[in-house]
């Protein structure tokens, strides 16, 4: 098993068509990430730029409706404090709250005072607390609102189920630390690459099969004591290898990349609602996703001789939903497997009415997968198990 | 050892590929000869455990070749007429991979591997990616994977068809060499070396074995008197070709030709009778009144 599991490795990375697409994910990375960042890197206080503000170290927070008005206090009391600021005029905006009244993003500049820059720890250990407690509570007042006005029984259940989401979040309370940079990566993760990646593992594994086929070396395969059996288990575990191999890459370029460009410390750089434990959930869907997709296009690969028919089928059954989810929101739709991948639904916590209530995407990803397992594996052991070699 | 094929037949749609075939193969070398489209493929292809018969069943010692699946699998070395390669790897590669497929692992695969190597006088290239092969070196290829696994059925399908004839004598002297208790299941067009090399020969056309269990001797004396010689001139020929199956041309002096003809019948009255060989026999099974016969007019 370890010398065929060796050998079918080598048959895909020598394939062209999976070097194009790797390439093709390289650039997409790149461009991505570049693209996401550009966007906050506009962000310049005064003379302080992000990377300035690397020498801060703020420790996490626990906040929740028992102490909030202990920081609420402290913030108080903080800003009634004139030695702590240090000058007094206009600054261009950026999302860092770095004075007294947050800044508008880009270019609207209302009034600030700018802190002096042995104080900022101490602002923001009181600052964060108090606002993001305050953003949730005004959420929840605004879906109320929305509640009382909703025309649907079902966007009614979604906000009554956010409200609930929102309202433990106060009573049992929430972190605030640093998040920046990990939202960052997200924020990368659920843009388009996630296309480029499901594309990589389809033309990478597209020919697992298909290529045997149309090579014709699979007269020699199956005729051979472990060429049906043996040598499939060997091309799943195979392909399981090799979308795990992707992911690692993936993550590791999208991490490193973020991390190139803010720094070690940059990358936690900004403090918000500490949400790192989505990040890690995205992660985890992503290579749940990338293996589902590595099976299904091995199922359509072992019914399929001709190379082209094989990528077409693949790249419809698996990135298809993408677009179709993207634009004709359909539920169903929204749970395959490329979904687990673009990690746009795990960052914006979509929400599914299913069977009268309200769930999150994530709850149905784990029995898709096991549907998904239960066709896929079947159907490429009898694709290529009972193949018929016609002449 | 006994293969036994009983009652076989294989259709394609309404297409009739293998009619009702009966057959007993044991220990020793069988040469299949046919016509394209006769249906020895398809046959090979079902005795490989590529293609199941529509009805009938193939069995070894008395099981079904299908229910022993990797048991049968084991015992078989299969060279299909045409097959592919995978153009990046060695030699060596694709054979250390077909050892591991075939089940041979460790040393032994090692040994093996070197072994076929020899034989197919590849070792001194066997680090050479294949698609810088020459199509006798990737044919010789092909006949090294078949012998990995040392197999007590061999299924050979045209294995000489890219080979010079230094390649081809040395292959078949092997084959010859190793028979000693296989089943060695050869198709071939070409007649000398299943003269050489069959014990056996089973003719097969349109779908069915038209003679089997035959020497090449018993088919050489069941032909005796249906080969003819005549000297005839070059304008006689287009008129002799769309009559009779004209087995050679050899020409002499002048606006003459010398004719073999394979007739049952005596063609004219100044045709001599000639001895007959292998590729008579074939002509006398497959020949057909030939189709350039009025290329002449055109």
């Amino acid at each position: 098993m370890p010398t065929l599991i060796r050998y079918e490795l080598k048959k895909i990375f020598q394939n062209k068509l999976f070097l194009w697409a790797f390439l093709l994910l390289f650039i997409g990375i790149f461009y991505f990430s570049a693209y996401s960042l550009n966007q906050y890197r506009e962000g310049v206080i005064g003379e302080y730029t992000l990377s300035e503000l690397n020498g801060v170290k703020i420790p996490e927070m626990f906040v929740a409706s028992w102490n909030i008005d202990e920081y609420r206090a402290k913030l108080e009391a903080f800003e009634a404090d004139d030695s702590n600021y240090v000058d007094k005029g206009l600054v261009s905006g950026g999302p860092i709250y770095f004075g007294k009244y947050e800044s508008n993003y880009m270019n609207q500049t209302p009034p600030v005072l700018v802190i002096k820059r042995e104080y900022i720890t101490e602002y923001f250990k009181v600052y964060m607390p108090v606002k993001q407690y305050d953003i949730i509570k005004n959420a929840i007042e605004d879906n109320r609102a929305k509640a009382r006005e909703s025309l649907t029984p079902i966007e009614k259940l979604r906000l009554d189920h956010l409200i609930d989401i929102e309202e433990k979040a106060l009573k049992d309370g929430f972190t605030v630390g640093y998040d920046y940079g990990w939202e960052n990566i997200l924020r990368t993760l659920s843009l388009d690459t996630g296309f480029i990646l499901a594309a990589v593992l389809i033309f990478g594994l597209c020919n697992v099969f298909t290529g045997e086929y149309s090579g014709k070396t699979d007269s020699l395969l199956l005729t051979s004591k472990r060429g049906k059996g043996t040598l499939t288990a060997a091309k799943l575990t195979v392909s399981i290898i090799y979308s795990m191999i992707c992911w690692a890459i993936y993550i590791f370029m999208t991490v490193s990349i973020n991390f190139a460009y803010l720094g070690t410390e940059g990358a936690n750089v900004g403090i918000y609602q500490s949400n790192i434990e989505r990040f890690f959930s995205a992660v985890f869907y992503i290579l749940l996703g990338c293996v589902l997709i590595a099976l299904m296009t091995l199922a359509v690969s072992a019914c399929f001789s001709k190379p082209t028919s094989s990528v077409g089928v693949s790249l419809f059954l698996g990135i298809g939903p993408l677009i179709y989810a993207e634009y004709g929101d359909e539920r169903f739709l929204k749970i395959m497997p490329v979904n687990m991948i673009s990690g746009n639904y795990i960052r914006h916590g979509e929400l599914i009415y299913f069977s009268e209530k309200i769930i999150d995407i994530r709850c149905f990803f784990i029995p898709v997968a096991m549907i998904t397992v239960l066709i896929c594996v079947p159907i490429m052991f009898a694709g290529y198990c009972k193949r018929q070699v016609k002449s | 050892m006994e293969i036994e094929f009983t009652d076989i037949t294989k259709m394609y749609g309404k297409k009739c590929a293998v009619d009702n075939v009966n057959l007993t193969l044991e220990s020793g070398i069988y040469g299949l000869i046919g016509a394209n489209g006769s249906g020895k493929s398809t046959l090979i292809k079902m005795l490989a455990g590529l293609l199941k018969p529509t009805s009938g069943k193939i069995t070894l010692d008395g099981k079904d070749i299908c229910a022993m699946g990797a048991a049968y699998r084991s015992k078989l070395g299969y060279l299909p007429q045409d097959f592919g390669f995978y153009p990046d790897f060695s030699a060596y590669d694709f054979l250390r991979y077909l050892c591991a497929v075939k089940g041979i692992g460790g040393s032994l695969a090692e040994e093996r591997c070197k072994k076929v190597l020899y034989i197919a006088d590849l070792y001194t290239v066997k680090d050479q990616k294949i698609k810088t092969f020459s199509g006798g070196m990737r044919q010789r290829l092909g006949i090294a994977q078949a012998l990995l696994n040392d197999p007590s059925i061999l299924i050979i399908d045209e294995p000489t068809s890219g080979l010079d004839p230094r390649e081809r004598i040395r292959f078949r002297n092997k084959l010859g060499e190793m028979a000693a208790g296989k089943i060695i299941f050869y198709a071939t067009h070409i007649i000398s070396d299943i003269s050489y090399l069959a014990d056996r020969i089973l003719i097969m056309k349109d779908g069915k074995i038209a003679s089997k269990h035959v020497t090449s001797d018993e088919l050489l004396a069941e032909a005796e008197g249906t080969v003819w010689l005549m000297n005839v001139k070059r304008s006689e020929l287009p008129g002799i070709q769309s009559k009779f199956n004209v087995s050679g041309i050899l020409p002499l002096e002048g606006d003459y030709l010398r004719i073999r003809i394979v007739s049952d019948v005596i063609p004219r009255l100044d045709a001599v009778s000639g001895s007959p060989d292998l590729e008579d026999v074939y002509m006398r099974f497959f020949g057909e009144v030939s189709e350039y016969a009025d290329a002449d007019k055109v």
